[in-house]
């Protein structure tokens, strides 16, 4: 008897405290919802994070270094090369990314690329060395087709370039 | 070892003595064969006793021998190939998972806005993409996409269609009825591990034609017993640019116009969907594959347990003739 009481009484109090708790979670969820970005960054190989809560992560977009905290505005940005960071708990990790999208939604936001390496992992003569040779390419280059794809080679080595170097 | 198997050979001369069979049979018996096989027609003419028939049963317990050998030698291979299969699904099975969330990351975006695009126009050329195989022996999954395909094209007589290849498989299936359809072949996609630089590659064939949606039609990788056949429709480019309203919702980052950075963006989850369509069927295609020879052997084994069983049967009835022979011919004396 006591027993079935005690249940029915702590079932009555649960629901009580659910409806306040709910009551309390519509005015507050924009403030509480806004603590951790939850980001995607993959390649078509394997996958550098995967729903993953962040702080921040800024990406390199067609328009320049673009920085993406919780509850920003929905976009869709194309990737230049340059140097993805993902800041979480205060520690900064740059991967280098050749091209790619980046889509942020109200939810989470994907970076898809079609190449990432980590920064650490790139070397600086064989960067200087695929410049050079990019470069006579383009000089050399007999039609369009192939010149603009020394041009392609040429951005993303200076890209990769400059980000050894800052 | 070779004192065993000298061994082995003495006990096999004995019981040959012992029971007197010889497995071929003695020169003198090749020149009675025709008069022996006019015999046993006369005799089974006329009902006569069968005791005649043991040199058939000769030349029938060489074809049931020479028949087991082969169902021997099928299973070996049938067995050797499902571990092939067996290894090379593992392998593409790990590419898929890790793979996963880059073909995922699309799909809320697409949903929103591609999505609703779709429903909205269905008439028009439609370009279908047949995605099968290279080699055979791999179960239901390429006969599976050919009639689905085959289903759309006779159900839907409104619209232009256009089939592209990727494969040869659905080349065979295909060709007999819709052969005008074919606008391209791939050939040797699945010969490599898929990779994205070579999805581009089949990508840009795909963009070269005229159409107003593309339907691929793949097998989807449920587990390593079951491979569905899937449909995945995507409308054209200039159907995405008549309805560029339900991207304003986004803000686009891009250092070019509106319509080339809709063209970029369509092209590249174009060639996201389009790889993850190759990886599943290639997925789908090495699980098929082990699942038929694993059948395959499993019914080989089976045959060859009958065969083995037949065998004994005659073996044992030849020998059981050439005893009634030399008994009745010792009784005779």
């Amino acid at each position: 008897m006591f027993s079935l009481l005690g249940r029915t009484a702590v079932s009555c109090l649960k629901q009580r405290f659910q409806v306040q708790m709910l009551k309390r979670g519509f005015a507050d969820q924009v403030a509480q919802g806004t603590e951790k970005l939850k980001l995607s960054f993959a390649t078509p190989t394997f996958a550098l994070r995967k729903d993953a809560s962040v702080d921040m992560v800024v990406f390199p977009a067609a328009t320049g270094m673009m920085g993406v905290l919780p509850q920003h505005v929905p976009t869709v940005a194309q990737l230049k090369p340059g140097v993805v960071t993902v800041i979480e708990d205060g520690k900064e990790d740059k991967y280098f990314v050749s091209s790619g999208f980046a889509f942020v939604t109200k939810d989470r936001t994907d970076i898809l690329a079609v190449e990432a390496v980590r920064l650490e992992d790139l070397d600086k003569e064989a960067v200087q060395r695929g410049l050079n040779e990019c470069e006579s390419a383009v000089n050399s280059a007999s039609d369009e087709v192939s010149q603009a794809i020394a041009q392609i080679g040429v951005e993303v080595h200076s890209a990769m370039k400059s980000a050894l170097e800052s | 070892m070779a004192a065993m198997q000298r061994s082995f050979m003495n006990f096999v001369s004995k019981s040959r003595n012992i029971v007197g069979v010889n497995p071929r049979p003695p020169s003198w018996n090749m020149n009675r064969n025709r008069t022996v096989d006019q015999a046993l027609l006369l005799a089974t003419e006329n009902n006569v006793c069968s005791g005649v028939d043991f040199q058939v049963r000769f030349a029938s317990l060489k074809a049931v021998r020479s028949r087991m050998r082969s169902v021997a030698s099928i299973s070996k291979i049938t067995k050797a190939m499902k571990m092939v299969a067996a290894a090379k699904l593992r392998g593409v099975q790990a590419r898929q998972e890790s793979s996963k969330p880059f073909t995922a990351g699309l799909k809320s975006f697409l949903k929103s806005t591609f999505g609703e695009i779709e429903g909205k126009e269905t008439s028009g050329n439609h370009l279908v993409v047949a995605v099968t195989s290279d080699r055979g022996l791999c179960g239901g999954v390429n006969s599976n996409v050919v009639r689905e395909i085959r289903k759309l094209l006779h159900e839907d007589k409104q619209n232009q269609y256009a089939i592209l290849l990727c494969g040869d498989k659905g080349r065979d299936g295909l060709q007999r009825l819709y052969r005008n359809l074919f606008v391209v072949t791939i050939k040797d996609v699945f010969r490599a591990p898929v990779n994205f630089t070579q999805t581009c590659v089949v990508a840009e064939e795909i963009f070269k034609q005229k159409f107003d949606s593309v339907t691929i039609f793949y097998n989807h990788f449920k587990n390593a017993i079951s491979q569905i056949v899937t449909r995945k429709v995507i409308p054209g480019l200039d159907i995405i640019l008549k309805h560029a309203e339900t991207f304003d919702s986004y803000e686009f980052e891009s250092d070019m116009d509106s319509a080339q950075t809709l063209t970029d963006l369509y092209e590249f989850q174009f060639a996201v969907q389009l790889f993850d369509a190759l990886l599943e069927n290639a997925t789908s295609e090495q699980a098929a594959r082990m699942s038929a020879m694993d059948n395959a052997t499993r019914n080989a084994s089976e045959m060859y347990q009958k065969l083995t069983l037949t065998y004994n049967r005659q073996r044992q009835s030849v020998i059981t003739g050439e005893l009634i022979e030399i008994i009745s011919g010792a009784e005779a004396l």
